[in-house]
């Protein structure tokens, strides 16, 4: 249940923001791509979750290239994998109910019994009991990346990809999320993939993180790893980000 | 032109993919139902407003015109007729609709688009341009033609009201004047105005909301490019059909 991609290539005119990037991300792990803005991290993430083909290279998930697979078997694909996006992406017509029964309502044959016990279990299990019936403009930031992760986990995914979920927050509601999505990751056996820049999330919560440098890979590791690295760059980034002087 | 080319391509590919990978049948059947009522209830007050101004208008001018003892008072509601069901019925209202009906689906779609609403759609697997567009271009299909026929009807009215009032031409003689220009094919030329046209303003809008790039900035340029472009749309198919079928 691993992913891995090799030799990713992407460019927009002439920005040429991918340029060849090799990875693996380990299943039942928290994998954190880690990089400054326009170092391509978002570019990467859209290319693995289907929303932006790659101008070179495969995206294998267990073994299947994704872009190589037809409509169809995309489409199956896309049933295992679960997404939270940075602002949440709820659809603002839709109450949190109607949010997180949405993937069911659309990509199975469940019914209606069903899809509540299933929405219940996911709202509890991000400590969101009885916020059934508001709609995403009632809810907190916090709140409403909570129900993101409902939604996100509702077809029981085996591969979850967060999209900066700690951004807008304040430190403690971050925690909260961080921690909520190690125990998703660990209950769920799931293969996690957090975008992030949030330092404090990656020293707490990252198991293998690739570092991204001007649309390359310029480091992977561990966390442990990352505190002893000598990588310039990234010694650079964490200097800029106040975790070593 | 290239440019021009550019866009058309991606208009027809947006409108060839409502048609690959669809959802439920059930999804379109309740999505096309919601948006037949939104569109159809939600538009009916300012068609009854504007239909109803516009054929009261119409009398005026026309028997201002006409004030000959040349014509018979009876071609006032000949002339009322002929011009509500065959051009401004379908027309007007198209373009009040386009103003209305296409910056709201462009904004609404824009703004799902810069909230990466679209995207979650797509990553779900969801075909996005079928479970969004495809219900609103077939409400548009239903909606308009019976907008537009009540639209045509209250212009009648207007114009029968506003004769009367200003003692310009007596009710009797005005229907009088309708009767004897009645044609059904009128209508059936009403009716595939209505058709084209709301087909126009809905994909038009659609085709500007969906491929949205930037912020709110943007949602607000697509919303006034969804109405500029689907009046021109109007006018030019408007001419295009008179041309074919007249």
């Amino acid at each position: 249940m691993s992913i891995i991609i090799e030799n990713i290539h992407k460019s927009f005119g002439e920005a040429h923001v991918l340029k060849g990037i090799d990875f693996t991300f380990k299943h039942r792990e928290m994998n954190m791509i880690l990089g400054g803005s326009g170092g391509g991290k978002t570019v990467l993430l859209k290319t693995m979750v289907g929303l932006l083909p790659p101008d070179k290279g495969r995206v294998l998930y267990d073994g299947q290239d994704f872009w190589a697979l037809d409509v169809r078997a995309q489409r199956a694909l896309r049933t295992q994998i679960g997404m939270l996006f940075q602002g949440s992406a709820l659809f603002d017509s839709m109450t949190v109910e109607e949010n997180v029964a949405f993937p069911m309502q659309m990509l199975t044959n469940a019914h209606k019994g069903e899809i509540a016990d299933r929405v219940s279990y996911c709202l509890e299990r991000v400590n969101l009991p009885g916020k059934h019936k508001l709609f995403p403009s009632e809810l907190s930031g916090g709140m409403k990346k909570r129900v993101g992760i409902a939604r996100a986990i509702v077809l029981q995914p085996r591969y979850l990809f967060c999209d900066e979920p700690n951004s807008g927050l304040d430190p403690q509601t971050a925690k909260v999320i961080d921690e909520l999505l190690v125990e998703l990751t660990y209950e769920h056996e799931m293969t996690t993939i957090i975008i992030s820049h949030d330092i404090n999330s990656v020293l707490n919560i990252a198991d293998h993180i690739l570092f991204l440098y001007q649309g390359k890979k310029e480091w992977e590791g561990s966390r442990q790893q990352l505190r002893e690295t000598d990588n310039i760059p990234l010694k650079t980034f964490l200097r800029t980000s106040g975790l070593i002087t | 032109m290239f440019l021009l080319l550019h866009h058309l391509g991606r208009y027809f590919l947006m409108l060839g993919s409502l048609f690959v990978a669809r959802e439920k049948v059930r999804v379109y059947v309740d999505g096309t139902l919601r948006e037949t009522y939104q569109l159809g209830v939600g538009s009916l007050m300012i068609v009854l407003i504007t239909s109803v101004f516009i054929g009261a208008v119409t009398t005026v001018n026309t028997a201002y015109q006409l004030s000959s003892a040349l014509f018979p008072p009876s071609l006032i509601g000949s002339i009322v007729s002929t011009t509500g069901i065959m051009e401004f019925a379908p027309t007007i209202t198209s373009l009040v609709l386009a103003g209305k009906v296409g910056s709201n689906i462009a904004s609404q779609l824009g703004t799902m688009r810069v909230t990466e609403q679209i995207d979650a759609l797509e990553v779900m697997g969801i075909n996005s341009t079928s479970y969004l567009i495809l219900p609103k271009l077939l409400g548009a299909l239903i909606a308009f033609p019976i907008l537009i026929i009540v639209a045509a009807f209250l212009q009648h009215l207007g114009g029968l009201v506003a004769g009367e009032v200003a003692g310009i031409i007596p009710s009797s003689v005005f229907h009088q004047g309708v009767m004897n220009v009645y044609d059904p094919f009128q209508v059936q030329f009403m009716l595939i105005k209505s058709v084209v046209f709301g087909f126009l303003i809905t994909s038009i809008a659609c085709f500007q909301g969906f491929y949205v790039r930037g912020g709110a900035f943007e949602v607000g340029d697509a919303s006034k490019k969804a109405v500029v472009r689907g009046c021109i749309a109007i006018l030019v198919s408007d001419y295009v059909l008179a041309q074919t079928l007249l």
